[in-house]
């Protein structure tokens, strides 16, 4: 399918994103209103075609002032609120920088290749290109999953929106798309996600934001720029009862790294059993009903009943903050052997109701008919002695199963 | 496993079946330090790059002669000895043989998961990047 344009914003709102982008180019904010302390927000500039004219209308709306510092939001250097995808948010949100109480999502940015008008298909357009334009940054590296066909001295990464929107061939989240063809690009979507500071000195003026984005007169503003579902996911996910079957009944088996269990504070694998109840108590790292996997640790568990291989997903692991990557492998028995269904799935679903997001996995992708023991391996692998919070790799709220065995 | 020790990391041959993904074979090698990595609930074997330990960091659990566990590095990669920067987030697994000394070493590891190399100014987005099953390493004495 050829898209040759997104949505079409009002004239006013596409001259004020480019002035923003002139001006500010990453450097400094742009100010609303002249009040010594406006409520500050730092977003990358993917986000800032929508939150400029979300932020003016805000200002004019309220009469707070507002200051949008281009730049990627951890660290957030300032800011009350931050705006950004999953990846720009993930240790902010999981450290209590970000309160995790305060954050929803805003809604979805698809990625789109730009080629020039009436070129060959997207590969065969982007084999000939001298150059591919891709954004800098946790951005850019969303994205560049997207060039893998692209070798990397062909690969231009650009911080500078002019750049990327004057750009014959680029890999852009529609966002930064100038002129030229928009073609599906089955990168997933970035997901903006507003979230307040923990300790911001504008707690009032930061909560009013918020209080705007949520509001109809928000939504309206920002849904003409963001799309509501992400782009290839099927869906937020069922409601989860309390009580149903089909989760994880027993431990079998787990490890954490030594310096894991030195330094996260969620380490109790029992955590995994039962319904997804994982919460955050507010404060920094105060969660409760997960467990951290650290540096490559894992559970195994007994889900008590078998999963088979039925139509779609047929395992459901429910993960805490962001989208931490889970590996899992499936058995049918608890010694083993264990094969191996999903590496490194990212595991940031929305889970409609929840806290914790989640990530599916079939049978099937293992050559497994059923199986009843699944080993929940992290995926994040990031290493324990630069980590900064108490949990550390992938925090597995629940494991359920999605197709049972009658 | 303790001790210093010469970490080779070898991208997939999957890597290079699609073009620009193609990585070159190496090996990358690191020059790391071994030590004991814990008791409970399983034996563990922490295995940190030479300089900056957390730039490149392994943590292992060590049971019947086999190590397994995950090899990472931060955002900012790590310089392989041969000058390029690498980032890696895989799960290694290997049996562990013992020289005439005693002193062990993998010659046959498996890696599974995302390697990435650049030049050595790249940021991780210019970088090449693989998704694979059938990276290799090895950890020899040094």
């Amino acid at each position: 399918m050829i898209s040759r344009g997104r949505r079409a914003p009002a004239r006013a709102a596409t001259a004020a994103v480019v002035f923003l982008s002139l001006v500010l180019g990453g450097r400094g904010p742009l100010a609303h209103g002249a009040s010594p302390t406006p409520v500050r927000v730092r977003a990358s500039a993917a986000f800032a075609p929508f939150l400029e004219p979300a932020l003016a209308a805000f200002s004019r709306e309220s009469g707070i002032p507002t200051v949008l510092d281009l730049n990627e939001p951890d660290p957030p250097d300032g800011a009350d609120v931050v705006v950004g995808d999953d990846v720009e948010l993930q240790r902010l949100l999981e450290g209590g920088t970000a309160d995790v109480r305060s954050s929803f999502d805003l809604g979805y940015i698809p990625w789109v290749f730009v080629v020039p008008e009436r070129s060959a298909d997207s590969a065969s357009a982007l084999a000939s290109a001298d150059r591919v334009y891709l954004p800098t940054g946790k951005v850019g590296l969303v994205g560049r999953a997207g060039l893998q066909a692209v070798s990397a001295e062909r690969v231009r990464v650009s911080s500078d929106p002019r750049e990327l929107r004057q750009a014959s061939y680029a890999l852009v989240p529609r966002s930064l798309a100038g002129p030229g063809e928009h073609r599906p690009a089955g990168v997933r979507s970035l997901v903006a996600t507003a979230a307040m500071i923990t300790a911001t000195p504008h707690l009032a003026g930061a909560r009013q934001l918020l209080a705007f984005f949520r509001s109809p007169g928000g939504r309206t503003l920002l849904a003409r720029w963001l799309d509501a579902t992400e782009i290839g996911d099927s869906g937020v996910g069922a409601p989860v009862a309390a009580g149903a079957a089909g989760f994880a009944a027993s431990v079998v088996d787990w490890w954490l790294p030594a310096c894991s269990l030195q330094h996260n504070g969620y380490n109790d694998p029992q955590q995994v059993l039962g319904p997804p109840d994982a919460v955050n108590l507010g404060g920094k790292d105060n969660y409760q009903g997960i467990m951290s996997l650290g540096q490559g640790g894992y559970v195994t568990v007994d889900l008590g009943a078998s999963a088979i291989d039925g139509p779609g997903a047929d395992i459901r692991v429910f993960q805490t903050t962001s989208r931490e990557p889970v590996t899992l492998y499936a058995s049918t028995s608890s010694q083993g052997p264990f094969t191996l269904i999903g590496l490194r799935f990212d595991c940031g679903s929305r889970s409609q109701g929840l806290l914790s997001n989640h990530c599916d996995f079939d049978l099937h992708d293992g050559g497994l008919a059923e199986a009843r023991y699944v080993k929940v391996e992290d995926g994040e692998i990031y290493p324990c002695l630069a980590g900064g919070t108490l949990t550390e790799g992938a925090d597995i709220d629940a494991v359920q199963i999605l197709n049972l065995k009658p | 496993m303790a001790g210093r020790y010469l970490l080779e990391i070898r991208p997939g041959p999957s890597c290079s079946q699609q073009p620009g993904t193609t990585l070159p074979s190496g090996p990358y090698s690191f020059p790391m330090v071994a030590s004991a990595g814990g008791t409970t609930p399983h034996p563990g074997v922490q295995i940190l790059i030479e300089g900056v330990a957390s730039s490149l960091e392994i943590e292992f659990k060590y049971t019947d002669f086999t190590l397994r566990g995950g090899f990472g590095t931060t955002g900012d990669g790590v310089l392989t000895n041969q000058g390029q920067r690498l980032w890696i987030h895989s799960i290694g697994n290997g049996p562990v043989t013992q020289k005439a000394d005693g002193i062990g070493e993998v010659t046959a590891g498996t890696l599974a998961g995302y390697i990435a190399l650049g030049s050595p100014t790249a940021q991780e987005s210019e970088a090449t990047a693989c998704n694979a099953r059938d990276h290799t390493f090895t950890l020899k004495v040094r």
